[in-house]
């Protein structure tokens, strides 16, 4: 590779949604029919080049592109750069083709909506955003872009900002990953504080040759691991996850389940050499995983809804990904963000298929729908099989990869994921038995129903491949992939015994929730009016926790606040005014609105004023 | 121009400059206080103009330490200066006017007396 | 005595007196002219100061373009043409000259001693040649002044707007500009809108300027004038 397709291929995946984004912000709405297609056309542009990339990394290398933008405050340099290391190289090429095959979709999705063209433009915000995020070589970069791509997603939740839960969610996203964000703007200080370089190279160099001590190192990984708590929904910050299902469908697939929610494991993967210099924090980081996983599964049993399902299942796999990097494998938590980001994302927009042919989210209405969509049903039901982890689909083997990476050393977790994938069986087959096999409970949504248009149809004839041949991805035989893979180092493998117990367990869970919702067996928590089922439904009272405890402390907190600024802050300018309103009253009895009187007190004033500085110059 | 000079002119120009003060704080008709004003920037004028004589002229211009303060110092910028203040003069008495024609049409009045709306 | 400085003297001692007059006259239109004497008187001082090209804008400005322009603000507001007020003042209407001649005075003490007490050091590379036209053109279009310059011209044009927008008359927006050009073309003078109280008084008063414009003795027009300021204050009461 030689130097001077580095200096420009890095730019050349970022910069393709940006001239769209301008583009569709300064055309708007006169060009609502072409407006997905040039999105679209932009994130092909990105997804050849960052196939171009990763065939140049694959090797190992890493691509240096010249810094776009340069600034320096005295002896602080902050430098745009892109940098394209084999990680980056395969989060590019999963970021910028899910968003591509997301845009296709979104094309036939959202083809009735009036503000269409303000959405492919979110859409080219937010590919360019998360693009940016993948290369970003500075820590104030990385910010930028780790910001932008919460906004972009705060803009695509209350897209729909008429309806007034999509307005909540939206807000709800923005704060709760907030919180995150300030783990990493604390990063990014503590940082600078210890290494004076901004550059996120010199930080890992400050850490592997030991010059931070080890608390620092400790803390410098938690605060990270903070953002990405918050981006990728993980205990206890995951609440806000399941309200983003607001946004529309195919937004869903993009941000909420293939990229956004990505982006924390990825943070945490590319500042792994943080993480592997210090051990606690990578046990934090595998035990809110694998707590994460197990957590969200079980309240993803009960929902109605068929996004809050998958969307809990995104937690719950994003925890099996943290795990895997707790544990100290970076390849299989990569590896598992792949596939996963292909399974989900294909259930995601087959589900979002489903939604616009029923006009529903709600599980419980829906029933039968294979014999009408059978197309989508078949896609679906692979990529459930897929996130339930059954061979030889994508999601087999990367979480058997992630299972196997936590056997030395962590049983606790090993034990926990293992029940994890119990539980996705079971709120997949739910999910499976109660849309698309079964009666129709709803006659007239049943007869309305009717397979995607095929621009619909094609992104998840795609992205249906991908989940069939994903698992090969780590196979050396596949060129240049399984080369990238491999520099991220050795992805272990499960051995037999692993494989058939993730295998029969999910097909367990499977079986048993379809005797579930037949009604053959009683169903441990069929019943509403159950404690159990209150405590999954009511999502542990988190929500409510939050909302109450937290919210209301915080109201409190700021009625006093604003109690304090009112009486004493307040009272002391009011007095102050009052006491100059008072006096310019007198005045003004004794001005008597003449302009001409006014001048004079000014004039006097001014000589007094002039006179006094006269006065006090000594000496001359 | 010797400094006894220059003070020949600053001193004719405070005379002017507190004469036209008085004729503003005192004389009623609004466009007399207008130009009571228009003669206190004069004043101000005359001083830029003659203190700028006192300043390096044209040529001598490129020994300032720095080329590109050639002209900042000198003779034409105290003149550019009060050109400025012509402008703006000129622009002050044309507005001013209108006001007058404008309040004269409210109070039928060109008094400056009548002026006392600022008193609540 | 040098000849520069026996034209100081001479144009200071016009520059002064016009002022004087115009503090003492007793008619505005006076006033005007006596301050155009300044002007001009302060023209000159420019040329001697070596400023030909300000000497030159001062006349066209101060003695040509605004000294007639406070003529016609005069003539559009007219009010007897006198300046000072009737016997009995009313309340609001007092003057403080007094007042107004110690702050002036104290103020031209703090000057005064502000000049004696400087002593003004000459640059050595100042010269007494007069400052070319071309110089100022030059010193406005470099870099440095070019956006104060085209600011400057952007103020001019705002004035210039505000200034119509400000003098024209509101009736007229909505009834019609026929209407107003009838009206001014009557009497000009004779502002549209006028306070039912003042109205007679008003018209006293037009009776008064064109009068005068018309050129009848001074002395009639300004007996009536001063009869008009007692029916205003008649009215007032």
């Amino acid at each position: 590779m030689t130097n001077a397709i580095a200096s420009w291929l890095p730019w050349a995946v970022v910069l393709p949604p940006l001239v769209s984004f301008l583009l569709l912000t300064a055309l708007g709405s006169k060009i609502r029919k072409a407006a997905g297609w040039i999105g679209s056309l932009a994130t092909l542009i990105s997804l050849i080049f960052a196939f171009r990339a990763l065939t140049a990394v694959s090797g190992g290398a890493t691509l240096v592109a010249d810094p776009l933008l340069l600034l320096s405050y005295g002896d602080v340099e902050v430098a745009f750069g892109a940098d394209v290391s084999p990680l980056s190289a395969i989060m590019l090429v999963v970021v910028a083709g899910v968003s591509f095959l997301v845009h296709v979709y979104s094309i036939g999705y959202m083809a009735k909506d009036p503000r269409i063209a303000v959405y492919f433009q979110y859409l080219s915000l937010f590919t360019l955003a998360m693009l940016g995020l993948v290369v970003s070589t500075n820590w104030v970069e990385l910010y930028v872009f780790w910001e932008l791509v919460g906004a972009a997603s705060f803009l695509l939740i209350g897209f729909d900002y008429m309806r007034p839960a999509a307005r909540a969610a939206a807000f709800k996203a923005f704060i709760v990953t907030r919180i995150g964000d300030i783990g990493l703007f604390a990063a990014m200080i503590l940082a600078f504080a210890q290494t004076k370089s901004l550059a996120i190279a010199d930080t890992f160099q400050a850490v592997q040759s030991g010059a931070l001590a080890p608390n620092v190192v400790t803390g410098l990984a938690l605060l990270i691991f903070l953002a990405a708590v918050g981006k990728s929904g993980q205990f206890p910050l995951h609440v806000w996850l399941p309200d983003a299902m607001e946004g529309p469908t195919p937004v869903s697939a993009l941000i909420h389940a293939a990229t956004m929610v990505a982006a924390g494991v990825y943070l945490v993967a590319f500042t792994y050499p943080i993480f592997a210099q210090s051990p606690s924090a990578q046990f934090v980081v595998a035990t809110i995983g694998a707590f994460t996983a197990i957590f969200a599964a079980t309240m993803a049993l009960v929902q109605t809804d068929i996004k809050r399902v998958l969307a809990y299942s995104t937690v719950s796999q994003l925890g099996y990904m943290m795990l895997a990097l707790g544990a100290g494998s970076v390849g299989a938590a990569i590896f598992h963000l792949t596939t996963h980001a292909f399974f989900k994302a294909l259930l995601f927009l087959a589900a979002g298929a489903v939604i616009h042919a029923v006009g529903t989210n709600d599980i419980t209405v829906m029933g039968g729908l294979a014999k009408k969509m059978p197309v989508t049903a078949a896609w679906f039901v692979i990529a459930a099989a897929a996130l339930v982890g059954l061979p030889p689909l994508a999601g087999f083997f990367s979480k058997d990869a992630v299972l196997a990476s936590t056997v030395p050393g962590y049983p606790a977790h090993f034990t926990a994921a293992v029940l994890t994938v119990l539980l996705t069986a079971a709120y997949m087959g739910r999910v499976l038995w109660l849309v698309f096999f079964g009666e129709a409970r709803d006659a007239g949504r049943h007869a309305a129903a009717h397979e995607a248009p095929l621009v619909m149809r094609a992104p998840m004839h795609v992205l249906g491949v991908l989940v069939l041949v994903a698992g090969a991805f780590t196979a050396p035989w596949t060129g240049p992939i399984g080369r990238v893979f491999g520099a991220l180092g050795e992805v272990a493998h499960a051995p037999l015994w692993m494989a058939g117990l993730t295998t029969a367990l999910g097909l367990l869970g499977l079986g048993f929730s379809f005797l579930c919702v037949r009604g053959a067996i009683p169903c441990p928590l069929g019943d509403p009016t159950r404690a159990a089922y209150r405590l999954l439904e009511e999502r542990y009272y988190i929500d409510w926790f939050y909302e109450r405890a937290v919210g209301g402390a915080a109201a409190l907190f700021g009625r006093f606040a604003e109690a304090v600024d009112r009486l004493v802050i307040d009272g002391l300018w009011r007095g102050i005014a009052d006491a100059l309103i008072v006096s310019g009253e007198r005045a003004d009895a004794a001005g008597g609105g003449q302009i001409q009187r006014y001048n004079a007190v000014a004039l006097f004033a001014l000589v007094v004023m002039l006179v006094v500085f006269a006065l006090s110059m000594k000496g001359v | 121009m010797t400094p006894s000079e220059l003070m020949q002119y600053l001193l004719f120009s405070a005379m002017l400059f507190v004469l036209g003060l008085f004729g503003a704080l005192t004389r009623r008709n609004t466009v007399i206080v207008l130009l009571s004003i228009e003669l206190m920037l004069n004043a101000a004028n005359i001083n830029l103009v003659a203190l700028s004589r006192f300043l390096p002229g044209g040529a001598e211009n490129a020994r300032l330490p720095h080329p590109s303060l050639a002209g900042d110092f000198s003779a034409t910028l105290g003149q550019t200066v009060a050109l400025f203040t012509i402008a703006v003069a000129a622009a002050e008495v044309a507005v001013g006017l209108a006001a007058l024609i404008a309040f004269y049409r409210l109070k039928a009045s060109p008094n400056v007396d009548e002026m006392d709306s600022l008193k609540r | 005595m040098s000849g520069g400085t026996l034209a100081f003297f001479i144009l200071a001692a016009f520059g002064l007196g016009g002022v004087t007059t115009m503090l003492t006259a007793r008619r505005v239109i006076h006033m005007v002219l006596a301050l155009s004497l300044s002007f001009l008187a302060i023209a000159g001082l420019y040329v001697l100061l070596g400023a030909d090209f300000l000497g030159v804008v001062q006349i066209i400005v101060y003695t040509g373009a605004i000294t007639i322009l406070a003529v016609f603000g005069i003539m559009l507001t007219p009010h007897g043409g006198l300046e000072t007020e009737p016997k009995s003042a009313p309340r609001q209407g007092r003057r403080m000259p007094l007042v107004a001649f110690l702050l002036a005075a104290g103020l031209f003490a703090v000057l005064f001693w502000a000049v004696a007490g400087t002593r003004f050091a000459r640059s050595p590379f100042a010269s007494d040649e007069p400052v070319d036209a071309a110089a100022i053109g030059g010193l406005l279009l470099s870099s440095r002044y070019l956006l104060p310059f085209e600011v400057i011209s952007v103020v001019l044009l705002v004035a210039l707007i505000g200034a119509i927008v400000l003098a024209k008359d509101d009736a007229s927006d909505t009834a019609g500009s026929v209407q107003a050009e009838e009206h001014a073309g009557t009497s000009p003078a004779e502002p549209p809108t006028v306070r039912a109280d003042n109205a007679e008084a008003h018209r006293a008063d037009r009776t008064a300027a064109s009068a005068r414009d018309t050129g009848e003795s001074g002395q009639h027009v300004e007996k009536e004038a001063q009869l008009v300021g007692a029916v205003r204050e008649a009215n007032r009461e």
